[in-house]
């Protein structure tokens, strides 16, 4: 379905069946963008929850010529959603700070070999989810939100450093994760007869 | 997706950019729910805004317009000191007076031609009379010794003429311009003459003062003695002068017009904010307090009016229109206010209980217990005891002796008991009261006639806000024809009521006045939501009764 202009018009009227609509459309892949920064569904929907009610009382800020960026718009108000909600919700300092001489020697490893293994996207969802909120913070709008070191800081209040730190952290974490998902036994199922 | 681990980035981005994920139902149904009340409370925000703006907008210009005509505003009574405090923007003449009330009246009045200052004038007890100006750009301040009086007569009746004119200036900038006779009698006396002047108005002490209209000569002035025998009016030339009052108890100055000709005294009335008038009987308005709360109580008698949302339900709404009867209800509630001259806004807070009668028939079913006792017949046979021997000898043809066993055919009846349930249907009458319960918020204003006086009638409107908090309500249901609890009708939450009323308050003192007025509420939407199909409005009636509380 494609967003027509007029339904966002109307949503700016505060038509109910115009935000129906967009959340219908939207409500999906933005919630995929929730899962990346929360713990879990739950916490997910409640980020999205915030964020719809976010597009639908501020859209008449929205610049109805951009018809085409809409979806970009309220990505962005989403993933600032999921931050607050983050924020709001940490007591304590969720970034571990380094040193700035010892960032110099960080430098991201690639691996040796590569495996040609197959990890379902579920679980790829997983690994993120269960990142420490640091790393998830800084993995998320590097990776998925193309932020740079120097965005993400003004974003986070964190220094450049830092945020390159948690990035490499991040990664092996995710490299470790994953090679252990990958050597760990199946499971089998044991039927008693 | 194939792992390549030295490449976690695209890994990453390649698989979960473009993830969607389903949301519960739930979540669609939160967010709708929080953007019906996020709507809601806009529009209530709104439309109370819009109220206010225009209430602030037409009390402004009726504020404006009004206090343009009113050129002294008397800004202090101090009862102690027997000074009044006026603030004179046009007018030439202030006229200020001043008493010891304890003994013989040490006295004086001036008239000070003021342009555009503030002036207070205070009599001392040594009749040194003290007259403060605020000039533009300078405070003076003159005293002038009561010698220059020209006269000073301490009798029962004191007759002082001021001439101040030839006194001493009190400021560059003023010029005094009128004589004027005062007449100043001591405590609890009655200004006498021998035209029987009798004030009703004499529990407290009084000032009586003659305005003298211009053409009367200074030695008119000075040779005008009033006593029991004279007669100080008779001398005027105009038919009609001014006599001012000054009322101790309520610090308040009172002038009213005297035909000087019948020297008939007209019953004192002393409005609470009006200290008198000056030369050019102009009001000076005494400020009294703005602010006031009334807490009120209010039974009220409402009526609700069904109409369909759909000619084909016409049916239901004209049987419930049928059906329902206005009931007493009641409202309490609590409310501030600003007043400014017959004006006042007032905003406030309220709990109402709106109650309708309804009298419709419905089907009872009733359920009886009944007792059955199911026969059931049984056929047996029952051998009885009775045999006999058959006996056959061994011959041929003989008999063979066999017992044979007769049997004889009974029947038995049994009986067993069963338990039934009966149903039936019974029309009956229903009375039942349907009640909704309502938060609210009255904005109204007012404007209220006669003021300052005992009586004191007004008229009132505005817009009331509610917000229905409760419902216990019926319903005639149509496919049985039960009559059940509602507890489906779409009720919307927050409604609007237009209010008139008009009614009288009696002042009891400056601080508390009662009253009571009747009103009616016009309701301007239906209290259900357009999709049922019926929608409902309760237009009320109602007599307030109230207590005000000035601070």
């Amino acid at each position: 379905m494609a967003l027509d202009i007029k339904i966002i018009a109307d949503c700016k009227k505060g038509k109910s069946y115009a935000q129906e609509q967009i959340y219908d459309l939207y409500a999906g892949a933005m919630l995929g963008i929730c899962m990346r920064y929360a713990k879990n569904k739950s916490e997910a929907e409640d980020i999205l929850q915030e964020g719809f009610i976010k597009v639908f009382t501020k859209i008449d800020k929205y610049d109805f010529n951009t018809v085409n960026s809409f979806s970009a718009w309220m990505k962005r108000i989403i993933v600032n959603t999921a931050l607050n909600y983050i924020r709001d919700n940490k007591k304590h300092n969720i970034f571990s700070d380094i040193n700035e001489e010892n960032t110099e020697s960080l430098s991201y490893e690639p691996e040796e070999t590569e495996q040609s293994i197959t990890i379902s996207q579920q679980e790829i969802l997983q690994l993120v989810q269960e990142l420490p909120e640091g790393y998830k913070l800084v993995f998320n709008l590097y990776i998925f939100e193309k932020y740079s070191h120097q965005d993400i800081a003004i974003e986070l209040g964190i220094s450049v450093n830092t945020s390159k730190t948690q990035l490499f952290k991040a990664r092996k974490l995710l490299q470790k994760r994953i090679k252990e998902k990958i050597n760990s036994p199946k499971k089998k199922i044991v039927s008693l007869v | 997706m194939n792992v390549d681990l030295n490449n976690i980035d695209d890994l990453f981005f390649d698989s979960l950019e473009n993830i969607e994920v389903k949301p519960s139902a739930t979540v669609k149904e939160k967010i709708k729910k929080r953007m019906f009340y996020h709507n809601l409370m806009k529009n209530i925000y709104l439309q109370m805004g819009t109220f206010a703006f225009f209430t602030i907008m037409l009390t402004s210009f009726i504020w404006f317009y009004t206090n343009s005509s009113i050129n002294n505003i008397a800004e202090n009574v101090d009862a102690t000191n027997k000074t009044i405090k006026i603030n004179d923007n046009k007018t030439n003449n202030i006229i200020i007076e001043n008493t010891n009330e304890a003994e013989h009246v040490n006295c004086t009045q001036i008239s000070v031609l003021n342009t555009n200052n503030k002036s207070e004038v205070k009599l001392e007890n040594n009749n040194k009379l003290e007259t403060e100006s605020v000039a533009e750009n300078n405070i003076s301040t003159t005293v002038i010794e009561d010698t220059k009086q020209e006269e000073l007569i301490t009798d029962n009746t004191i007759l002082e003429t001021a001439n101040t004119k030839q006194s001493t200036p009190i400021n560059e900038k003023q010029e005094l311009a009128k004589e004027n006779i005062v007449v100043l009698p001591n405590k609890n006396e009655i200004l006498q003459t021998n035209n029987s002047i009798k004030p009703k108005n004499v529990e407290t002490a009084f000032i009586a003062k003659q305005s003298v209209s211009d053409n009367l000569t200074q030695e008119s002035i000075t040779n005008n003695t009033i006593n029991s025998q004279t007669t100080l009016l008779q001398k005027q030339t105009t038919k009609q002068s001014n006599i001012s009052f000054l009322d101790y108890k309520n610090s308040v100055l009172l002038s009213q017009k005297i035909n000087t000709q019948t020297l008939e005294l007209p019953k004192l009335q002393i409005p609470d904010d009006t200290v008198g008038y000056n030369m050019n009987n102009e009001l000076i308005v005494l400020p009294s307090n703005r602010w006031y709360a009334d807490l009120y109580f209010s039974p009220n008698y409402s009526n609700s009016n069904f109409k369909n949302n759909s000619s084909e339900f016409a049916v239901i709404s004209d049987k419930l229109n049928s059906e329902t009867n206005p009931a007493f209800g009641y409202n309490i509630g609590i409310s501030a206010g600003y007043k400014f001259k017959n004006f006042a806004v007032n905003l406030g807070v309220a709990y109402s209980e709106f109650n309708q009668k309804l009298d419709t028939k419905y089907n009872e079913q009733t359920l009886t217990n009944v007792n059955y006792y199911d026969y059931t017949t049984h056929n047996e046979w029952e051998l009885d005891t009775t045999f006999y021997w058959n006996l056959d000898s061994l011959i041929q043809g003989d008999s063979v002796m066999t017992p044979i066993i007769d049997s004889t055919q009974i029947t038995l009846v049994d009986s067993t008991m069963e338990i039934r349930i009966d149903t039936s249907l019974e029309e009956k009458t229903a009375l039942k009261t349907n009640k909704y319960k309502y938060v609210e918020f009255p904005l109204t204003v007012e404007y209220v006639f006669n003021r300052g006086k005992k009586f004191s009638p007004f008229v009132n409107g505005g817009l009331i806000t509610g917000l229905l908090i409760k419902t216990s309500t019926y319903t005639y249901q149509t496919s049985d024809g039960a009559l059940i609890q509602n507890n489906n009708t779409p009720y919307i939450k927050p409604n609007f009521w237009l209010v008139f009323g008009a009614g009288v308050r009696y002042n009891v003192n400056n601080k508390y006045s009662l009253m009571v007025y009747p009103y009616y509420r016009y309701n301007l939407k239906s209290i259900i939501e357009s999709t049922n199909i019926y929608g409902q409005k309760i237009n009320i009636f109602g007599i307030n009764f109230g207590v005000r509380y000035t601070f």
